[in-house]
């Protein structure tokens, strides 16, 4: 459903993100998993056609997000770092104006909504206005928005940033319920978030795919934590040498 | 078509639900009553000169509906980029650009959208300050067919202007950037064939055809003219173009 495929970003003379590759099956939940400045948001801005990359492909949905961006835009859900909310709408508002440019037909936008606030929780506050709500309520506005209109792939950057314990816990179910039908891929430095919600990992470090893996493959021996210092140090010292990681890390 | 109009819905929407439409549209008003004001009172000195000297005979459409068109002009040439400079740059600050780029909308549904969105604004300040010639023809009898002629000519210049503003809001993030860099365009541009007399030649005659005065002028006097039109038209084009070309190469950046 996603297959990604040598994707490279450069920034100058930064490389965010170097010869990425990897794939996630249909109807699965996968983390990618990294330390800050990774290459995961830029990573998710790829998939969802928002940046171009510098070179490498990437297939979302069965379609080439270089090539089909316009029709990669018809099949994803994408919810980025910052929820992109317009403070001056209603949140009911909000999700309506995103149901029609996602191209929902009109006599169903009200249903669909319905069901998003539903989903994510917001029936108290659907009246209130989007800049008046707590950083918690943008982050599932933003969720709603994402899933909203049943896209094929749902692409979330840090979904559960902004949360408390409680509401944390509501929406990596809701994350879990989407993997029955979706295909989702999150970005996260949470750890305990990857075995709560995941069945795979993807570990990325100085943009490059060190792990990937399902959950209980990489938590056989050892615990997530030891696995990811491990791999992002083993990173770290091999900067110099550009040699495959994944594979220096499994060993 | 139906996205275009979702946006531009949701543009009039955030407008006319925070103070900007207001502030902007009460700004205007002011400003050209004044100016209304001072015309009808100078029109009025006149008036008083012309009945000690007949061969005077000061027309009112001459003397007070022309002018007042040319100071909206000056006026709409200040308050358009306040209104547009929020447009798209307003967007990339926020970061709900991200949720526009990454829908299945393309560049031109965004850029129609917006420019839509904008002209309702500016159409609905138009139709309200035209209260002031409505005055005229009510109590006084000004030629009418040249008052609505100027209107529509007025209508026209805020299109092209508006567009312009629209495509210098893409370039940027910044709204402070955008708004300023939308006043220096539309100042410079309106003002462009001052040099034309000492420059002189085909150089001279270019200029004084790219100047929007050269064209509203016919049209304010209440002659409508292809080639005015035309003018105003390719304008607009050209401004949402730009804009268009704009979001457009975003992706591939």
């Amino acid at each position: 459903m996603i297959e990604v495929t040598e994707l490279t970003k450069q920034y100058g003379d930064v490389l965010a993100v170097d010869r990425l590759s990897f794939s996630v099956p249909d109807t699965s939940v996968v983390g990618l998993l990294g330390p800050n400045g990774a290459g995961k948001t830029t990573t998710m801005r790829m998939l969802t056609t928002f940046l171009a990359p510098s070179s490498g492909s990437a297939r979302v949905a069965g379609f080439d997000i270089r090539k089909d961006a316009a029709k990669v835009r018809a099949e994803i859900g994408y919810l980025p770092e910052t929820p992109p909310l317009y403070p001056e709408l209603r949140i009911e508002e909000y999700l309506s104006f995103v149901a029609r440019i996602k191209g929902v037909a009109s006599k169903r936008v009200a249903s669909v909504v319905d069901e998003a606030i539903e989903q994510c929780i917001l029936s108290d506050v659907r009246r209130q206005l989007c800049s008046q709500v707590s950083k918690g309520f943008r982050q599932r506005i933003g969720l709603a928005a994402a899933i909203l209109h049943k896209p094929r792939v749902i692409i979330l950057d840090e979904p559960t940033s902004g949360l408390d314990p409680a509401q944390i816990i509501e929406i990596r179910e809701v994350i879990r319920n989407l993997g029955s039908e979706h295909t989702v891929i999150l970005s996260t430095h949470i750890l305990p978030e990857v075995s709560e919600t995941c069945s795979s990992v993807i570990i990325i470090a100085n943009g490059e795919l060190v792990v990937e893996g399902t959950v209980s493959e990489l938590t056989e021996n050892q615990s997530l934590e030891e696995r990811f210092l491990e791999a992002v140090s083993a990173t770290k010292r091999q900067s110099a040498e550009p040699t495959s990681d994944a594979e220096a890390a499994d060993a | 078509m139906r996205n275009v109009l979702t946006i531009a819905g949701k543009e009039v929407r955030s407008t006319f639900v925070t103070p900007t439409a207001y502030v902007i549209i009460a700004g205007f008003l002011l400003l050209s009553g004044f100016f209304f004001f001072t015309l009808l009172q100078q029109f009025n000195g006149l008036l008083a000169q012309a009945a000690m000297m007949p061969e005077l005979s000061p027309n009112l459409n001459e003397w007070v509906v022309i002018p007042f068109f040319q100071t909206l002009e000056v006026v709409l040439i200040f308050l358009i980029p306040i209104l547009t400079m929020r447009a798209v740059a307003e967007e990339r600050r926020s970061g709900t650009f991200e949720l526009l780029a990454t829908s299945p909308i393309s560049a031109n549904d965004i850029v129609l959208g917006k420019y839509l969105g904008l002209l309702v604004t500016v159409f609905v300040m138009l139709a309200l300050s035209f209260s002031f010639p409505l005055i005229l023809i009510v109590f006084a009898d000004p030629e009418v067919l040249p008052i609505w002629v100027g209107f529509f000519g007025i209508l026209l210049f805020a299109a092209a202007f508006v567009s312009m503003g629209l495509a210098v809001s893409c370039f940027t993030r910044s709204q402070t950037v955008a708004g300023v860099l939308s006043l220096v365009l539309l100042l410079v541009f309106y003002v462009i064939d001052a040099p034309a007399e000492k420059i002189g030649g085909p150089f001279a005659d270019v200029l004084r055809y790219i100047a929007p005065s050269n064209h509203i002028e016919t049209l304010l006097k209440g002659v409508v003219t292809g080639t005015d039109i035309v003018y105003f038209i390719s304008l607009l084009l050209f401004g949402l173009f730009v804009a268009n070309r704009t979001l457009d190469a975003e992706n591939w950046r």
